[in-house]
């Protein structure tokens, strides 16, 4: 068939001779995400886009007018400015805010609905690409958005009223924190096929947005009346945060979205492996940044505890998957062995996620204890306040490593007992569900307990197994969390056997290509089909 | 002979189900494969693992020498797959949806304006370029979802009942166009629980029945296999005695009785060896004036083999 493809070729269009620029578009042209061209070809044929669009041009235009017009009519003047952007603001936020994640949402679910994914699969296209897609297709409708409002944003100007620096910042955040709602939206779409998850990820989805609009608008009105400081530290502080939450958020949807449309068999793992370590120090060098402003040890190590939350989080899902990596990730292992060994923490299986979160937990807490204690001394501080010193260094350090021990504690134990070797799905969601149960009977089975038996420090909740009694204790001085430190120690240590086992699968595996199918006679370990049917709905 | 596809002792289980029981069977190049069993036999489970949707629990699928299990990527660049439950986007013309899949199979310019002119013609497609694909009727759209499946070029095609709820002109068209892409040198796997729909068309077939298969090969194999001795009726000008005589003399037959006039046997050997007895009876002067191989036909296969669970 390849020759007909030329032969039709040679009478069909002749060779036209082409100018360079016809070269260059053309090259564009194929290079073209085709899931984003297509996306702009349904959209703008659509109903869907096409009503927004016009809703919120009439509407702003209505607005915009008529806060003009109340202006001049008022028998005090007040400058129309302040109103008349706060008014195009919030018609501005509603339509990237609401439609433009919306539209991502649905275009993401149409594809569930037709049943296309699996003719995309099979296409060159990659997960990736297909998410990217989508999510350039909702930045070009969110581009002609913004450049629809583009004339009202010169005419504040023209109105007075309105701080220069507030408006080049506001709309570009604005910008930025439609990125991370529409990837938001995308990720989330992408999390069920099933009709009826869907109505109900649509409504968080409008709950999430809606209170998003609200909030922007709401503050955006504050931030007019007030004709706040824009040099001031609390937006110099609040304006990156803001950047780098919308990044982390959008990180992770488009992670989630990606390894969501990837066959399990695939690697679905190390993305989000990579983007949490990534997310962790991005975020801890907003706490760097923000210290450098605010400077108090006590907002570093708060920030740092909350890192470790957050690193504890995504804990739960890489820990707790099963042992070994998938066939088709094993069949591209590179042969280089030094390779290999780097790329050990962040291949997919539930003892290299251990491995993996020791590590990422090893940058966050260092790191923050180096920012807590002010001085690299810190680094020591964290090495002394194990069991092994008794040395008191200070309550910054000793929260660190308390919370990095309840994160091993929770995380390790679970999945050390409940380890999925045999790739039963049961034990996945097992571990992954007996990690939260285990911290949440922590809570509260002692200080039932206490009640039984009248012990009043249990039933007042003072005990190991509320990690926020313990904190305050440290806090107070009047405890080091040492016993904490050890159970989450003896975790680790229960984990031994599952890393090593998670390092030799890597270590012994053939080089990429090498492995032998079982067509030609040697067999190879399976997974059963009741993992593979059912993971595809509950990874990621 | 080297095959398209080959299909290794696949198991696939749901649960405590087994859907896809050992399933073994061979598609050579050029030749079109006809897949066929009731509803719910394991046809579209098998022909998933084959495109490499879905896993097997046991065993491997190799196209064009790649395994599905661990080549997929090279096993995808040589399979065209066109499942039974295809989508279509809306709001798309026929042109943009071709487009949009020659893009997604990496086509570039010359290459993609080439195949999408290629594939529209040979479909039939090229008067409905600028249609939207919901106003379609369901046999233009079976051609759209073929004519994707063609864009990249595949050797080998997975068609799964791509003939259901069409009517009978659009049938016709569909086998036509199956033929001529075997003819092309493609392997085709097509499936369909209804036989009379292939019966024409295939060169081999395998039949499967509650994930297993019950026979698989040429058409010819599986009479053979089925009924290893033919059954022929004989009428002879001479005597019958004289004629059952030297029906007994002859190699390879047996259970010779009296039958209309005639006489009827097992003949245990080729279509050849039968043809050589005609001969000899005529040279020794029997006068055979009727002759009559008892017509199999794949109707009675696929009956036999399914236990009639499919009419
Ligand atoms: N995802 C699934 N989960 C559970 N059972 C399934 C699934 N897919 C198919 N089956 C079962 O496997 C059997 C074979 O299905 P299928 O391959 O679709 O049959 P066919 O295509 O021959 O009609 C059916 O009994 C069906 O119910
Ligand atoms: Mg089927």
């Amino acid at each position: 068939m390849k020759k007909t493809h030329a032969e039709l070729d040679m009478d069909g269009t002749g060779p036209a001779v082409l100018t360079p620029l016809d070269r260059a578009s053309q090259w564009l042209d194929d290079r073209y995400n085709p899931v984003f061209v297509k996306e702009v070809r349904q959209a703008l044929r659509g109903k869907q886009f096409r009503s927004a669009f016009l809703f919120t041009v009439i509407i702003s235009l209505i607005v915009g007018v008529s806060i003009v017009l109340g202006g001049a009519d008022a028998t005090q003047w007040r400058p129309i400015g302040p109103p008349f952007f706060v008014g195009v603001f919030s018609c501005l936020t509603i339509a990237v805010i609401g439609f433009v994640p919306m539209a991502a949402f649905s275009s993401m679910g149409a594809e569930w609905e037709e049943n296309t994914f699996d003719m995309l699969i099979l296409s060159r296209l990659r997960p990736r690409h297909i998410v990217h897609g989508k999510l350039l297709g909702a930045a070009s409708q969110a581009l002609l958005y913004f450049s629809i409002f583009t004339p009202y944003i010169v005419f504040t100007f023209l109105l007075g009223g309105v701080d220069l620096q507030l408006v080049l910042v506001s709309i570009p955040l604005l910008a930025v924190i439609c990125f991370a709602l529409t990837a938001f939206a995308v990720g989330l779409s992408s999390l069920t096929s099933k009709r009826a998850a869907r109505v109900g990820s649509m409504i968080v989805l409008a709950a999430v947005l809606i209170n998003a609009c609200f909030g922007l608008i709401g503050s955006m009105a504050g931030l007019t009346e007030m004709s706040i400081d824009m040099g001031s530290d609390d937006t110099k502080v609040l304006v990156p945060l803001i950047i780098v939450l919308s990044i982390v958020v959008a990180g992770f949807s488009i992670v989630i979205a990606t390894s969501r449309l990837a066959h399990f068999e695939e690697n679905r793992s190390s993305g989000l492996r990579v983007l949490t370590f990534v997310s962790a120090g991005m975020f801890m060098t907003w706490v760097t940044y923000a210290n450098s402003i605010i400077v108090a040890s006590e907002f570093c190590w708060l920030m740092t505890m909350m890192a470790i939350a957050g690193v504890t989080i995504v804990g739960i899902f890489v820990v707790s998957e099963r042992e070994s990596m998938g066939l088709r990730v094993k069949n591209q292992l590179p042969a280089n062995r030094l390779l290999r060994t780097f790329l050990l923490p962040w291949l997919p299986g539930g003892g290299r996620g251990a491995l993996w979160l020791l590590m990422t937990l090893f940058m966050v807490c260092m790191w923050g204890a180096m920012l807590s204690n002010g001085s690299p001394s810190g680094l020591a501080a964290i090495f002394t306040s194990t069991p092994v010193g008794v040395a008191h260094v200070n309550s910054g350090v000793d929260m660190i490593s308390a919370t990095v021990a309840y994160a091993l504690l929770y995380l390790l134990l679970p999945t050390a007992v409940f380890s999925n070797r045999s790739n039963a799905l049961q034990r996945t969601t097992l571990s992954r569900g007996l990690i939260p149960a285990l911290f949440v009977s922590g809570l509260i089975v002692p200080p039932l307990l206490g009640f039984v038996i009248g012990d009043q420090n249990l039933s007042m909740g003072r005990h190991p197994g509320n990690p926020f009694s313990v904190f305050e204790r440290i806090d107070n001085g009047s405890e080091s969390g040492t016993l904490v430190i050890i159970m989450g120690f003896t975790a680790l240590c229960l984990q031994f056997a599952r890393i090593l086992r998670g390092i030799l699968e890597v270590v012994t595996a053939p080089s990429a290509g090498a492995m032998a199918s079982p067509v030609t006679g040697v067999t190879i370990e399976r997974v059963p089909s009741a993992e593979v049917e059912q993971s595809s709905e509950q990874d990621a | 002979m080297s095959t398209a596809m080959t299909v290794k002792s696949i198991t696939k289980r749901f649960g405590d189900f087994v859907a896809v029981d050992r399933v073994s069977f061979d598609v050579h190049p050029g030749q079109v494969c006809g897949f066929i069993g009731p509803n719910g036999a394991g046809k579209t489970t098998t022909m998933r693992i084959a495109a490499t949707l879905d896993l097997p629990d046991e065993g491997d699928v190799s196209v064009f020498g790649s395994s599905v299990l661990l080549e997929p990527r090279l096993v995808r660049q040589q399979l065209g797959f066109m499942p039974d439950a295809y989508g279509a986007y809306p709001s798309t013309t026929v042109e943009e949806y071709l487009d949009f899949f020659a893009r997604a199979y990496g086509l570039r310019g010359r290459e993609r304006r080439s195949a999408l002119s290629f594939v529209s013609d040979f479909t039939g497609l090229s008067r409905l370029d600028g249609k939207l694909i919901d106003s379609l009727s369901k046999g233009m759209k079976q051609r759209l979802c073929l004519a994707k499946t063609l864009l990249h070029d595949p050797g080998f095609l997975i068609l799964d009942e791509p003939a259901a709820g069409l009517d009978p002109r659009a049938r016709v068209e569909l086998r036509e166009l199956v033929r001529a892409l075997a003819d092309m040198g493609k392997g085709v796997l097509i499936s369909s629980h209804i036989l009379s729909e292939l019966s024409t068309l295939v060169d081999s077939i395998a039949v499967i029945e509650s994930g297993r298969i019950q026979g698989a090969g040429t058409v010819e194999e599986i009479l053979r296999k089925l009924r290893p001795h033919m059954r022929v009726f004989m009428r002879c000008l001479a005597d019958l005695d004289r004629v059952e005589r030297a029906l007994l003399e002859q190699p390879g037959v047996a259970g010779v009785h009296t039958e209309r006039n005639g006489l009827a046997f097992d003949f245990d050997g080729d279509q050849r060896a039968l043809a050589e007895l005609v001969a000899h009876f005529v040279s020794v002067g029997l006068a055979p004036i009727e002759f009559a191989p008892e017509s199999v036909d794949l109707e009675d296969v696929f009956l036999s083999l399914t236990d009639g669970v499919v009419a």
